[in-house]
């Protein structure tokens, strides 16, 4: 794994990146906003799931309107991200705010992919009815948001560790 | 101005800041998520007056979801930001990326009021039905454009020095 950190470090693109001005400022910026879009989309999902907003819309209207755009910012992220990466690939690996980041998105993963296996099956039980919110979907969308939180806390912590 | 930063240098409260090395990351990981917040919600509204998203609820509820977590997040960025410019006043205040920042925010905030005021007039004429008309649009394409910036700019003050 080191070895492979170490080859992305000494790549082309990784060279191009920690020599010019303006590539590093542009990725971060990018990251950032995609960030910023993940983290207050996702935020309005959960909200729903946890049945303090859009109490009156059912949860799939909610879901289907608002995933299509975090998953569009959570790609643009991890494309940045990666570019990032790549660009100091063997020290960001080393950073613990680096490994609690990717370890908090995969927690976050698991999340989702237990509620999609479990809650949501049932969804039209609850899907029009906030008062009807069954634990688990509350628990999920509580957990999700306090990831992504996290996510975003360790993702500023590394800009002091670097 | 100079003169108020040094006094503010050397202030308890930016050499407390300045000893307790969580408090300035845990201030930037909460102005971060008020720009999540704004920025997020900016985009819903833009989405649904282009006529993108679900059809079961108008612009107008779209509105009146989130623009109150706008206006949350701007009383969390202005006073988490306030206490950033405490930590470093002399880097804060003399950087021109950050009065450029400073300025595009402001008017943000009046195209986010602007099209509040909008949506107002929509609805006291209840009934009608809601046009999605050019200024409309330009009104919050123009608006979420200036928090992309006002966010890119935030970013960008760690990068150009004081000069």
């Amino acid at each position: 794994m080191e070895s492979l950190f170490n080859t992305f470090q000494n790549s082309e693109i990784a060279m191009a990146i920690q020599e010019s001005s303006w590539m590093f400022p542009t990725l971060e910026s990018i990251h950032v906003l995609a960030i910023v879009t993940v983290l207050g989309t996702i935020a309005a999902v959960d909200l729903r799931l946890i049945g303090w907003a859009w109490r009156d819309r059912s949860v799939t209207a909610v879901s289907e309107e608002i995933l299509p755009i975090t998953w569009i910012a959570f790609s643009i992220a991890l494309l940045s991200g990666t570019f990032l990466f790549v660009s100091r690939a063997h020290d960001y690996a080393a950073l613990f705010p680096f490994r609690m980041k990717i370890a908090a998105m995969a927690l976050a993963g698991l999340n989702m992919a237990v509620f999609q296996f479990s809650a949501l099956r049932q969804v039209a039980d609850w899907n029009h009815d906030a008062n009807a919110l069954p634990r688990s979907a509350k628990a999920a969308g509580t957990v999700s948001l306090l990831l992504w939180i996290t996510v975003l806390a360790f993702g500023r912590w590394i800009g002091f560790e670097i | 101005m100079k003169t108020f930063a040094t006094w503010l240098q050397n202030s308890d409260l930016t050499i407390w800041m300045g000893t307790n090395l969580w408090v300035v990351p845990l201030l930037q990981v909460i102005h971060i998520a008020c720009v999540a917040m704004i920025f997020s919600s900016s985009l819903m509204i833009a989405l649904k007056v282009y006529g993108f998203g679900a059809t079961d609820v108008g612009v107008v509820r779209v509105s009146h979801r989130y623009l109150p977590w706008i206006w949350a997040g701007m009383i969390g960025l202005i006073c988490t930001g306030i206490f950033q410019i405490i930590a470093e006043p002399l880097r804060a205040m003399f950087s021109w990326v950050f009065q450029v920042k400073l300025l595009l925010a402001l008017l943000a905030v009046a195209g986010t009021w602007l099209f509040q005021k909008r949506m107002q007039n929509i609805l006291s004429a209840a009934g009608q039905p809601v046009s999605y008309s050019f200024v409309l649009r330009l009104n919050v394409t123009i608006t979420l454009l200036l928090w992309t910036a006002v966010a890119v700019l935030g970013r960008l003050v760690a990068y150009i020095e004081v000069g």
